[in-house]
């Protein structure tokens, strides 16, 4: 393939898919910055992978494994680790009712081992079917419900209270 | 809570991070420059196969007649050693730059002791390690770029750190505000004795590169541009670890305003990363 027509074909990939890749980062790791970085090391590897992948039909699976491996890959090294002491030091208040449920589920989240996390990322905000998602994680189909089981049972379990107390229960 | 509510409340989360800042131009030079790695390594291995077939068939030709090789010409003990190696279709930019030379430091007291200290669990601020240290850097930080004391805070009170089979990085991250003024613009300040090329040290630190040479009296410096007024600039110490500092206009932990660019000046961002205080913590018994 030659380059001119592999950049313009990965120019308009990017362009229309980087904001979702930027999100997903940022639900599988709950910080902008790793989020960024996340999304570049996703997008190189889906660069030079692109005849192949797009000959396939595969890009979005490809650019989704990609993801999920580096940051499992992230979370057992202690490559760019940070450690913040205060957090929301300048937090965005457009809609203040629900930044607290959002602090919450971020919060919730990062209690998740990097597996579960990415289960329910790819489960219920990119809304794969249990067979893609076992299929993006190179698991079994059980693998994926038990995960995603326990997973939002801890969710639950964390962001319960809080719910509760809101609604005066 | 049902799955459409549990996609609901991701969506909602994920809405707040704001990802309509990028430019596709720098995702394509990444990946081009990916790409010519990933062939030149393979180039290379292609050289460093071709070089032991050659070398065998040298060792197996002269083994043959019971004498050494002549030269670094092709011998004449048997076919096996002018036959099978064809030189590759390689070739280097002249200008590209020299891989990094790597060496494996003996490990030291101080280097066993920072990863001791970076691998005790932590359960909150309270326990993240060298704090006086990191406050250290923060008084270094603002000697040199904010005298009068009115910009840079260190309210994150955070830690980054990394670490290889080389070495240790450490580093804060620093908070620029414009009294009166909304946003907050950050300057990062690392330590590192990793292995990796300056290269790779940027693009890890800053998310780009630092392709460009600057010399300053007798230091040589790294410096590269990204985004919206963001740099970075690297200097090797003579003791071989490496200071790093980057500067961009937005504290993306923290603000979503940025301040304006060029708040802190170039020249002493340069004063900053050659200053001889900035140094990996040591043991507190030396």
């Amino acid at each position: 393939m030659r380059g001119s027509a592999r950049d313009a074909e990965f120019s308009e990939y990017v362009a229309g898919r980087r904001a979702q890749l930027r999100r997903t980062a940022y639900l599988l790791c709950g910080d902008s910055h790793r989020a960024e970085d996340l999304v570049q090391t996703t997008l190189m590897k889906v660069y030079v992978a692109w005849p192949r992948i797009r000959r396939d039909g595969s890009i979005e699976a490809y650019a989704r494994r990609v993801m999920v491996n580096a940051h499992v890959d992230d979370t057992r090294r202690p490559w760019r680790r940070e450690r913040v002491g205060v957090e929301g030091l300048d937090v965005e208040a457009r809609v203040p009712p629900s930044a607290e449920d959002r602090d919450l589920l971020m919060a919730a989240l990062a209690e998740l081992p990097p597996r579960q996390r990415a289960t329910v990322v790819l489960r219920h905000y990119w809304g794969l079917s249990v067979e893609e998602t076992a299929t993006d994680l190179g698991v079994s189909t059980g693998t994926v419900k038990s995960q995603t089981s326990h997973a939002l049972r801890h969710l639950e379990q964390v962001l319960s209270p809080h719910y509760d107390e809101r609604q005066g229960r | 809570m049902n799955e459409t509510e549990w996609a609901e409340r991701l969506e909602a989360l994920a809405a707040r991070e704001d990802a309509s800042r990028f430019d596709v131009r720098d995702d394509v030079a990444r990946g081009r420059a990916r790409l010519l790695r990933s062939r030149v390594g393979v180039a290379g291995a292609a050289v460093l196969v071709g070089a032991v077939v050659l070398g065998t068939g040298l060792a197996l030709g002269g083994g043959g007649t019971g004498h050494a090789a002549p030269g670094p010409g092709p011998a004449d003990g048997g076919p096996t050693a002018t036959a099978t190696y064809h030189e590759p279709q390689v070739t280097l930019s002249p200008s590209a730059p020299p891989p990094p030379t790597p060496t494996t430091p003996e490990p030291d007291a101080r280097d066993a002791w920072l990863r001791t200290q970076l691998d005790r669990p932590w359960s909150g601020p309270q326990d993240i390690p060298f704090k006086t240290w990191r406050n250290d850097l923060y008084r270094t930080a603002r000697s040199v770029l904010d005298r009068a004391g009115t910009h840079l805070t260190y309210s994150s009170a955070g830690l980054t750190s990394g670490s290889d089979q080389h070495g240790v990085g450490l580093g804060i991250k620093l908070g620029w505000a414009e009294p009166g003024a909304a946003g907050q613009g950050m300057v990062q300040v690392e330590v590192t004795s990793e292995g990796d090329s300056d290269q790779e040290r940027c693009a890890l630190t800053g998310g780009f590169g630092c392709p460009r040479t600057v010399h300053v009296g007798e230091a040589t410096l790294k410096v590269g541009n990204g985004d919206g007024g963001a740099f970075i600039v690297l200097y090797r110490q003579p003791d071989g670890e490496r200071s790093v500092v980057l500067v961009d206009p937005l504290f993306g932990n923290n603000s979503r305003t940025p301040v304006r660019a060029g708040f802190v000046s170039r020249q002493d961002v340069y004063r900053l990363v050659r200053d001889d205080r900035l140094d990996l913590p040591q043991p507190p018994s030396s």
